[in-house]
């Protein structure tokens, strides 16, 4: 045998010995949190790992859930790949999981495995009717906030000829969230917020064309005791790169059973000054996904503060600091009443929470 | 350090990493994992192979994903054996170390497979760096630590060790006893 030959054999049995090797290897327990924070920054931001002495110096502001289209396609094209077994919280943990740079920021604080289970059972996943179908693939429930995350696909041969002509944008005229009695959710100083989905369109494989992963979030506006709700979606909006939009009637609705899950409370207001004005703080409550406030001044000339957040921290038991780096959060204001929303990169552990500072005071909460 | 920064920039390799990542990971630990014991050190050596794939990419971004999973696999090996060694303090192999016996009754291949999974580590680990990571001389060199000749020595008598062994078992210029 000459040379050549030989080398050209040692290099595949090389390769061989390796994956024998590693057959005849033990099985191995899942990577440690350790390991998937280091690997997830690695994943994430491969020079700043490789840099020697380099640091993460900057925080983003997006959160971690709001991940790029290509993530979540990629996570949809496995789940359609399984089947559709994701549901019952594991494809939203497993969403979570593959967040950016939280893992590391929030350490201990984050527990994603409550999510499993965590608070929605679908009474009917899929809907078709009017050219489109919807299917759930997942849905978690806190208390507070619900989120779903729906395939859309197009069946209507029309429809698809219009969206293939090149839609910037597809959306619903209108989309609710509504206890099956017909009643409203539970609100909280009047106000109930909606929080947009997006219809993301494709950047990796498309599995079938004319489909379309939604994400759907729902704030409760306050802490809710569940029980069966409909998501009801009224008619499909297709806004073209120019020119009008245009719109196709149709009506598709989900049905659902909201659970809730441990959240923590305010139990008794507290008086606070903030900005050189008394307010009092009429309700805290944290949930493992979403912290909510709503507040109001004493004064008639009330100072709002532009921004609830901006002295949030979450003292964790663990000794990391949660504030609003990383976090979604919106703040909505009436007469002289103030609400905020926050919602976590990834979801608390409530077990480890100590103590929430806001509006300059060290807040106990309760379950 | 700036070298770095101009890794994985774009997304369409941050995407074929974390492809190759994932459909690694699990074997890559594994292999780690047998050298030496799950835990985090087995982690440390598949974090660090994966963290010299983005410090090499650009020599490798060419190369088919199937390549770049030898090369892993060369590495996390050669890693894991640098932290045992770290950890046991183990002596150097002395070249020239007792020929490994070949199990009977197996094919050319398989023998040669089975001569190499009982060689000496330091030869292996040169002749994998080499033969299937693609590693140049030089890169061979600073990875072990050891000079450009004794990485051609050990290369020589690396393949000489395994040839013998099989021509003594009546392989390659010889007939096969089976």
């Amino acid at each position: 045998m000459d040379s050549p030959v030989f080398d050209n054999m040692l290099k595949i049995a090389l390769e061989e010995a390796l994956r024998q090797d590693i057959m005849e290897a033990p099985e191995i327990p899942a990577p440690s949190p350790r390991q998937r924070r280091r690997m997830r920054r690695l994943l994430t931001a491969p020079a700043s790992v490789c840099s020697a002495g380099a640091e993460m110096t900057h925080r983003p502001r997006i959160p971690g859930r709001w991940l790029a289209a290509a993530v979540i396609a990629a996570l949809l094209t496995g789940a359609a790949a399984a089947g559709l077994s994701l549901g019952n919280g594991a494809w939203f943990r497993q969403w979570f999981d593959e967040s950016l740079w939280a893992a590391d920021y929030y350490g201990g604080a984050a527990d994603t495995e409550q999510l499993l289970g965590m608070g929605v059972e679908m009474a009917s996943s899929t809907v078709e009717s009017d050219g489109m179908r919807l299917e759930v693939f997942d849905a978690v429930f806190d208390g507070q906030r619900l989120m779903m995350f729906v395939r859309m696909t197009l069946l209507d041969p029309t429809l698809l000829e219009k969206t293939q002509r090149g839609s910037e944008w597809i959306g619903f005229d209108q989309v609710e969230l509504l206890p099956e009695d017909g009643g409203e959710f539970s609100l909280s100083a009047g106000v109930r917020s909606l929080h947009s989905f997006s219809a993301l369109p494709w950047t990796e494989e498309e599995p079938e064309e004319g489909t379309y992963p939604l994400l759907f979030q729902f704030d409760l506006g306050g802490l809710d005791e569940g029980g069966p709700a409909q998501l009801r979606m009224t008619n499909l909006i297709l806004w073209p790169a120019s020119g009008l939009a245009e719109t196709w009637p149709g009506e598709w609705t989900l049905s659902m059973t909201l659970k809730p899950t441990k959240a923590l409370y305010l139990k008794e207001k507290q008086a606070c000054r903030v900005d050189g004005a008394d307010w009092v703080l009429d309700g805290l409550s944290l949930s493992p996904l979403t912290l909510r406030m709503e507040a109001h001044c004493l004064s008639e000339q009330r100072k709002t503060p532009w921004y609830p957040f901006s002295d949030i921290a979450i003292h964790m038991k663990t000794g990391e600091i949660i504030d609003q780096q990383g976090c979604s959060a919106t703040a909505g204001y009436g007469g002289r009443r103030i609400t905020g929303c926050l919602d976590f990169a990834l979801p608390l552990d409530l077990e480890q929470v100590d103590y929430v500072h806001l509006f300059g005071m060290d807040i106990y909460l309760e379950e | 350090m700036l070298a770095y920064a101009l890794h994985l920039e774009s997304g369409e390799d941050r995407i074929r990493f974390t492809r190759l990542y994932k459909a690694n990971q699990k074997s890559l630990s594994r292999l780690a994992a047998r050298i030496l014991g799950p835990g985090p050190k087995a982690e440390d050596a598949v974090h660090d192979a994966f963290v010299k794939l983005i410090q090499r990419y650009d020599a490798l971004r060419s190369q088919p994903d199937g390549h770049l999973e030898r090369w892993l696999m060369a590495v996390v090996r050669n890693t894991a054996l640098d932290m045992l060694r770290k950890d046991s303090r183990q002596a150097e192999l002395e070249p020239g170390f007792q020929e490994p016996a070949v199990p009977p009754d197996l094919g050319e291949f398989e023998a040669l497979v089975a001569l190499i999974r009982t060689m000496p580590e330091d030869y292996r680990r040169v002749l994998e760096l080499r033969f299937l990571a693609e590693w140049s001389l030089a890169d061979v060199a600073t990875e072990l630590d050891i000079t450009e000749a004794a990485v051609k020595s050990r290369i020589f008598r690396g393949r000489k060790l395994l040839m013998d062994a099989l021509r003594k078992e009546g392989y390659l210029d010889g007939q096969s006893c089976i």
